[in-house]
């Protein structure tokens, strides 16, 4: 989750993204619980929310495996060097 | 709140293009209703100011080239700063959504008409109001020293483009023929809504067929798509009711504000900012904020102007 909120933090596209999909679908929710139609607003917002929720762990998904391979690689190195 | 039946020709439109249904749309067709959108609207306007018409119409008309002038100012750094977008890019899509959409216009009186809710008839002038300051920002955001604007070109596409020529020609012709409109009128105000559902299908084809340009342009987009119209339909609404304007009219003023142009603009950045990608701005405004407007964000604004004035 730490890791998460770091990524989110530092992708300033994904971090625009879910404020805007959870202002939206505030907005929408805060229309229906007033009795007006806000079930449009509250599909666009969860949308806009899950797509940059995917793209967010897309990015955690990449940083991982960007680190792996190293940590094999030192792996292998190691008893080599000694 | 039912939907108007016009939108379900833009959702008809839509579905017909996602399943590859084979419907042929001539473009000339295409042209000759958006012509008539505009002349129509023109018309209306027209009159409406030559029975409503009085002094007060000049602060608000000046308040209305100012939120013509601030939209774009707070696009430009989302999507240059945020979007990462260069220059170029960043100033010729804020110019886009400074300026207005003359279909989302037609369906936001449409939706009024629906409902029952009164606005200012000669909002027209506002439309025209707002076609240019826009433009005039995006040209400043995207300049840089040394740059050189065809000014000469560019004048010529601002004022005398297709919608600018026929909107501000029909309001004319309307202020001026108000007592004769009678003979013109079967066609251009009883068709009105006739012709909007034509209209609005097309554009559901041509919205449906940009999806994929969405695919490639991740999250961001559509983020933006939708975040901006919301700025600038509660900065529309918001300034509205300073005016003093109707509920109606505070709605259609935040329908200008949300609404990103797709027909005037375009033309003026492919003269003002020739190395910028018209093909991304269209994205934004067609295949974006375009659907979101008629299908969500009018009903929403009108929801805007309920919460901001109880």
């Amino acid at each position: 989750m730490k890791r998460f909120m770091h990524i989110a933090l530092q992708d300033k596209q994904s971090l625009f993204s879910l404020f805007t999909g959870l202002v939206v679908t505030l907005i929408g929710a805060s229309a229906m619980s007033q009795g007006h139609n806000g079930a449009g607003l509250m599909m666009v917002g969860a949308s806009i929310l899950s797509l940059a929720g995917f793209s967010l762990a897309a990015s955690l998904h990449r940083t991982k495996h960007a680190v792996s391979p190293t940590g094999s690689m030192t792996k292998l190195l190691k008893p080599k060097e000694a | 709140m039912q939907m108007d039946i016009t939108i379900a020709f833009f959702i008809l439109g839509a579905l017909a293009t996602l399943v590859k249904a084979n419907i042929q749309f001539p473009k000339a067709l295409y042209q000759g209703l958006t012509l008539f959108l505009l002349i129509a609207i023109g018309l209306k306007g027209g009159v409406a100011l030559a029975e409503h018409g009085s002094a007060k119409l000049l602060p608000q008309s000046g308040l209305v080239i100012l939120l013509g002038l601030v939209i774009p100012l707070i696009a430009f750094p989302i999507l240059r700063f945020i979007g990462q977008l260069n220059r170029e890019d960043s100033a010729s899509i804020a110019a886009h959504y400074g300026s207005v959409s003359i279909g989302t216009y037609a369906v936001a009186v449409a939706f009024l008409e629906t409902q029952n809710i009164a606005y200012e008839a000669y909002f027209p002038l506002f439309v025209v109001l707002l076609e240019v300051p826009a433009i005039a920002v995006g040209i400043a955001l995207a300049k840089k020293t040394g740059d050189k604007v065809k000014w000469r070109v560019l004048l010529h596409e601002v004022f005398c483009n297709q919608s600018m020529l026929l909107l501000v020609g029909a309001l004319l012709i309307g202020y001026w023929g108000a007592d004769q409109i009678g003979s013109i009128k079967p066609l251009f105000f009883d068709l009105f809504r006739g012709v909007l559902a034509l209209f609005l299908l097309e554009m559901g084809m041509v919205a449906a067929s940009r999806i994929k340009d969405l695919k490639q342009m991740g999250n961001f987009m559509l983020a933006f798509g939708v975040a901006m119209p919301l700025i600038g339909g509660l900065l529309g609404c918001m300034l509205g009711i300073q005016m003093g304007l109707s509920s109606g009219g505070a709605t259609l003023l935040a329908v200008l504000g949300g609404s990103a142009s797709y027909i005037a603009v375009p033309a003026a950045m492919r003269v003002a900012i020739p190395n910028a990608n018209h093909s991304l701005s269209i994205t934004y405004s067609l295949a974006i904020t375009f659907p979101f407007n008629v299908l969500v964000g009018i009903p929403t604004y009108a929801l805007f102007t309920h919460w901001l004035t109880n």
